[in-house]
């Protein structure tokens, strides 16, 4: 199936052509999503979420990118709303008993490690995701989108909707945030 | 015990990374989840009052309404005002006053 026919097959509905979408792009998503949200449960969860919201909102796609870029779109932007969702629950805990929420307690996660990391870098790589939470949101996304799910800065700077030496600009200050980070955790460890 | 890694070699330990993989039968369930979405009484009734047709509609009720009550305002005025107008017969009030009309009494 053609892209420009799976898209037209998708805005008409037809079911074999989500179908087709789900099995070819699930990967994508949540390998994206799980860079982000560093939690697999939490990843299967928000990557349920973006495959219906595309199914809800493909008469949106105009087709002025491929169709996995927008993909990618969708699942950036869904990941950083959960997290930020997340941390507005948890900075407003304290009303939940009194506005009767569902008293979940808002643990904190233990050291995540990724599932497609090397053996010999598991250590050095969950101290790195730990790290990555602290960078600025734009830095987050080219890091993530770069270095875990491996697009060239060309995708990442389409991604974004914006320039290449924009992309390569925060590559650059994202790995001098990250290193500086990590010295600070150091400090922070002694 | 502390590990001893320099920041460059953190900072570089994903490469070689993996993508990964959603447990099996992602599909099935994201199928689950969009039907039970789509049948959803409180998303419907959302989707339903959000839509362009229905707004343009209520927006063209209201204009409708605030219209035919505007109008029937202007009739009761006029209503008022004939008769107004047929008491100051009856009782012969209806002469212009002569200071009105910058006359001599």
């Amino acid at each position: 199936m053609t892209e420009q026919e799976l898209i037209y097959r998708l805005k008409a509905g037809d079911e074999i052509a989500f179908k087709h979408l789900v099995e070819s792009r699930q990967s994508l998503v949540f390998n994206t999503v799980l860079g982000f949200l560093q939690s697999t449960e939490d990843a299967e969860d928000v990557t349920q979420d973006i495959f219906v919201k595309i199914f809800e909102s493909i008469q949106q796609f105009k087709g002025e990118s491929a169709l996995s870029t927008w993909v990618y779109r969708v699942a950036v932007t869904s990941a950083l709303e959960f997290i930020r969702r997340k941390k507005r629950k948890k900075r407003f805990g304290f009303l939940s008993p009194i506005l009767g929420e569902n008293n979940e307690p808002t643990l904190e996660l233990p050291d995540f490690n990724h599932p497609g990391v090397t053996l010999d870098n598991k250590e050095k790589a969950s101290i790195l995701f730990k790290a990555i939470k602290e960078l600025p949101e734009n830095q987050q996304i080219a890091f993530v989108l770069n270095k875990v799910e491996g697009l060239s800065y060309q995708e990442v700077a389409d991604i974004m909707k914006s320039s290449l030496s924009a992309v390569e600009s925060l590559l650059h200050r994202a790995k001098t945030n990250l290193k500086e980070n990590l010295k600070n955790m150091n400090n922070f460890d002694q | 015990m502390k590990p001893n890694f320099t920041s460059e070699e953190i900072v570089n330990s994903l490469e070689g990374i993996e993508r990964a993989q959603p447990t099996p039968f992602l599909y099935t369930r994201v199928h689950a989840r969009l039907l039970k979405h789509q049948h959803s009484p409180e998303i419907n009734f959302f989707k339903f009052v959000t839509r362009p047709a229905f707004v343009l509609g209520m927006v063209l009720l209201i204009v409708f309404m605030n219209g035919y009550f505007m109008m029937n305002r202007t009739n009761l005025f006029d209503t008022q005002e004939e008769v107004g107008q047929s008491l100051a017969v009856e009782y012969g009030q209806n002469t212009p006053n002569p200071y009105d009309l910058n006359e001599a009494p």
